[in-house]
C-alpha cells in the first residue's frame, strides 16, 4: 500500500449528498402525483408555481387542483419530510451519544410525556379539537418536554451527571410513570375517546393546511442545524469521557447539547404526528451499513433519507387500503423490521 | 479499596535528583499531591519531578495508585478530591481549559475505548481536536501531521483500516499515534507493554526511548516489568502504600530492600549488559492452594 492510504480521512462526500437530494426530490414528485387524485406532474408543478412570486403569472391551474395540491398534498409531504428527518436525525444523535446502536428518539421519555399530554386534551377537552387553534400538538409538546426535563433532573440526582447510564435508567422510570398515568386516564374515559387516543399514538401525517408544518419547522430546522454541526464531535465520544477530555473535548458538554437539540426536535415532531416508530433506528442503521460508522456521514444523510423514508411510508399508509388509511406507525413497523433484516443479512460490514 | 499508610514509611518531600537551582529544567513538578475518593486516601503527599526530555518509569504493585497518579496528570474527568499542586511546563495544572491542557499532556490509557469500525486515520485525527475549532474541519496541516505521525510509527498504509481489524500491538501504536498527534511536550502511558508479547514489548520500549531521545518528548509510563524499566528508563519512581517510596536511577531504586518493601518478594539483583536485572522469588511458607488433608 502506498502513502496515499494514509490520507483516508472520512468525509461527507458531495456525491452522497447529491444522491440523497435526487432521491428526496424523486420521492416528493412520486408522492405528489400518485395520489387518488391522479394528477400529472405538470398539474402539480403548476399548482405549486402559482404560489411562487415570479412564476405565478405564467401558470394557470383549476382552483380544485390548486386546492388539492396546495392544501392537502404538499403540506402532507412537507410534514412527512420534517418529521422523518427529525426522527432519523434524533435517532442517529441518541445512538452516538449513548454509544448504543439500538437507541431511538423516544429513549428519554419524550413519547410517554407527549402521549400523556395528548391524552389529557383528547379526554378532558374533546371539544377543543374543533377550535380554530388546535391545542393537541401544544399539549403533546409540553408533555414531552416536561417528561424529558424530569428525566434529566432525576438522572442528574441519581448519577454524578457524567454517566449516561443513570440518564437512561431515569428515562425508563419516567416513561413508566407517564405511561401509567396515561393508561389510568384512558381507563376512565369512553370508548370513542380511547379510539382517538390510540389513533393519535399510532401516528399520522393527515393534516389540513400548513399550520402544523409552520408549527414544527423552527424546532426541526434548529435541531437539524445543531445536530449536523456536531457530527464530527459525535465520533469523538466513542472513546469515552476520560480519553476525550484528555484530547481537549468535554464529552458531557457535547452530550448535553446534542441531547437537548434532538429531544426538542423530537418533541416537536411527535406533537404533530403522534408516535411513529422505527424511523429513528432503521434509517441511521441503513446509512451506517452503507457508508460506515462515522457520524460525519450518518448525521446529514439520516436527516435527508429520513424525510424521504417517511414520505414513502406515508404513501403506502394512504394507498394500500384506499380509501381507508392505515396508521403510519403501523406501516413503518411493517416496513422497517423485515427490510432491516434483509439489509443486515446482505451486508458484510460489522454492526 | 483503602490503603493504610505504613506509619514507619518515610514520606519524601524533596526531589531526589534536582536542586532548586535547576527548577527551570523541570517539565513536571508534583507537590504534596493527595487524592481522596469516597473517603479513601488513594495517594498521600506524593511529590516528584521530571526534567525535560526524561524517560521515567512508575513502578509499584497492583492497586497502589499508579493509574490514579497518571490520571491526575491528565485533564480528564476527575473523580475524587485532589489536593496539592501539579505544575507542567510552568503552568498550574489542570489549566483553565481542557483544550490548553490537551496541548501540554497526551495520555495513552491501558485499555483504550475504541469504536471497532472507526478508521485509523480518523482516530489519530482526534488528537488534533485541541487545535481545531469545535465546529470546524480538519485542515490540510492537521492531515499532514497525522500522516507524518502514522509514517513515523510505521503505520503507513494503515490509515483506511478499521480499528477492530488491528492486532494488539498495532492498536497500541495507533493509540500512541493519536497521542503524538496532540504534539505535547509530555506523554503519559499507562502500562503500554502489559498486553504485548516479548518482541512487541521490546519494540514498544525502543519506540518510547526513541521518542524521548530524538523528539525530546518527556515520558512517564507505568510498567509492571521492572527489568524493562531498568533497561530503558532514565529514572524509576517507585510507588508504595500511596506514596513515593524511592525515586532515582534504576541501580539506586532497584535494590533488594526496595523490592521487598514494594512487591513483597525476595529478589536477587544482577547486572547484565550494563543494566540492573531483577530476578524475583516468592518465599512460600505454605501452599497457596489450600488442600484438605
Amino acid at each position: 500500500m502506498g502513502r496515499g492510504d494514509n490520507l483516508a480521512i472520512t468525509k461527507l462526500r458531495s456525491r452522497d449528498i447529491v444522491y440523497a437530494i435526487v432521491f428526496l426530490l424523486a420521492v416528493i414528485v412520486f408522492a405528489s402525483v400518485t395520489g387518488p387524485a391522479q394528477l400529472s406532474i405538470s398539474q402539480v408543478f403548476a399548482a405549486i408555481a402559482v404560489h411562487l412570486p415570479i412564476l405565478s403569472r405564467h401558470f394557470h391551474v383549476s382552483s380544485l387542483d390548486e386546492a388539492l395540491v396546495w392544501q392537502l398534498i404538499m403540506p402532507r409531504i412537507c410534514l412527512g419530510l420534517l418529521v422523518g428527518a427529525m426522527l432519523a436525525g434524533a435517532g442517529a444523535a441518541y445512538q452516538g451519544v449513548f454509544l448504543n446502536p439500538l437507541a431511538d428518539p423516544y429513549l428519554l421519555g419524550v413519547a410517554s410525556g407527549a402521549g400523556l399530554g395528548a391524552t389529557i386534551v383528547l379526554i378532558f377537552m374533546p371539544e377543543a379539537l374543533s377550535w380554530s387553534f388546535n391545542p393537541l400538538p401544544l399539549a403533546a409538546f409540553v408533555g414531552g418536554v416536561i417528561s424529558v426535563t424530569l428525566t434529566f433532573i432525576l438522572g442528574k440526582a441519581a448519577g454524578s451527571g457524567r454517566n449516561s447510564s443513570s440518564l437512561l435508567l431515569a428515562g425508563i422510570a419516567i416513561a413508566a410513570f407517564f405511561t401509567a398515568a396515561q393508561t389510568f386516564l384512558q381507563q376512565r374515559s369512553s370508548q370513542g375517546q380511547i379510539q382517538d387516543v390510540y389513533s393519535w399514538i399510532l401516528g399520522s401525517l393527515a393534516t389540513a393546511g400548513w399550520s402544523n408544518v409552520v408549527l414544527i419547522l423552527p424546532y426541526v430546522a434548529i435541531a437539524a442545524i445543531i445536530l449536523v454541526s456536531m457530527r464530527r464531535l459525535l465520533d469523538a465520544l466513542a472513546v469515552g469521557d476520560f480519553e476525550s477530555q484528555s484530547f481537549g473535548l468535554k464529552a458531557s458538554t457535547v452530550r448535553g447539547i446534542v441531547i437537548v437539540a434532538a429531544t426538542l426536535g423530537t418533541a416537536a415532531a411527535v406533537s404533530v404526528s403522534g408516535l411513529i416508530g422505527f424511523v429513528g433506528i432503521i434509517v441511521p442503521h441503513m446509512i451506517r451499513l452503507i457508508t460506515g460508522s462515522s457520524y460525519k456521514r450518518i448525521m446529514p444523510l439520516s436527516i435527508l433519507y429520513g424525510g424521504a423514508f417517511l414520505v414513502l411510508a406515508d404513501y403506502l399508509a394512504r394507498t394500500i387500503l384506499y380509501p381507508e388509511e392505515i396508521p403510519l406507525g403501523v406501516v413503518t413497523a411493517f416496513l422497517g423490521a423485515p427490510f432491516f433484516l434483509i439489509v443486515l443479512r446482505t451486508s458484510k460490514r460489522l454492526i | 479499596m483503602t490503603i493504610f499508610l505504613d506509619k514507619t514509611t518515610e514520606i519524601k518531600t524533596d526531589y531526589p535528583d534536582f536542586k532548586d537551582a535547576d527548577l527551570d529544567q523541570l517539565l513536571v513538578r508534583v507537590e504534596k499531591l493527595t487524592v481522596t475518593r469516597n473517603k479513601n486516601v488513594l495517594l498521600r503527599d506524593v511529590s516528584f519531578a521530571i526534567a525535560k526530555g526524561e524517560f521515567v518509569a512508575l513502578v509499584g504493585k497492583n492497586g497502589v495508585g499508579k493509574t490514579t497518579l497518571l490520571q491526575a496528570l491528565v485533564d480528564g474527568d476527575h473523580r475524587g478530591i485532589y489536593q496539592g499542586d501539579i505544575i507542567i511546563d510552568g503552568q498550574k495544572f489542570p489549566t483553565n481549559s481542557v483544550r490548553e491542557s490537551a496541548k501540554l499532556v497526551a495520555y495513552v490509557p491501558q485499555m483504550p475505548n475504541i469504536s471497532k469500525q472507526m478508521l485509523v486515520f480518523d482516530y489519530v485525527m482526534l488528537g488534533r481536536l485541541p487545535y481545531q475549532s469545535y465546529l470546524g474541519q480538519s485542515t490540510l496541516n492537521d492531515q499532514k501531521i497525522v500522516g507524518e505521525v502514522l509514517e513515523q510509527l510505521s503505520l503507513s498504509g494503515f490509515g483506511a483500516r478499521p480499528l477492530g481489524e488491528l492486532s494488539g500491538g498495532e492498536l497500541q501504536r495507533v493509540v500512541i499515534a493519536r497521542a503524538l498527534a496532540q504534539k505535547t511536550p509530555f506523554l503519559i502511558l499507562d502500562e503500554p507493554t502489559t498486553s504485548l508479547d516479548i518482541h512487541h514489548q521490546l519494540t514498544m520500549m525502543e519506540l518510547l526511548y526513541d521518542l524521548c531521545r530524538l523528539q525530546n518528548i518527556t515520558i512517564l509510563c507505568s510498567l509492571h516489568d521492572v527489568n524493562l524499566a531498568a533497561r530503558y528508563c532514565d529514572r524509576i519512581t517507585m510507588l508504595g502504600c500511596g506514596t513515593v517510596l524511592a525515586d532515582g536511577p534504576p541501580e539506586q531504586v532497584l535494590t533488594k530492600e526496595n523490592i521487598k518493601a514494594t512487591f513483597n518478594v525476595d529478589a536477587k539483583i544482577y547486572t547484565l549488559d550494563g543494566a540492573v536485572t531483577v530476578v524475583a522469588q516468592l518465599q512460600r511458607n505454605e501452599n497457596i492452594i489450600k488442600v484438605e488433608e
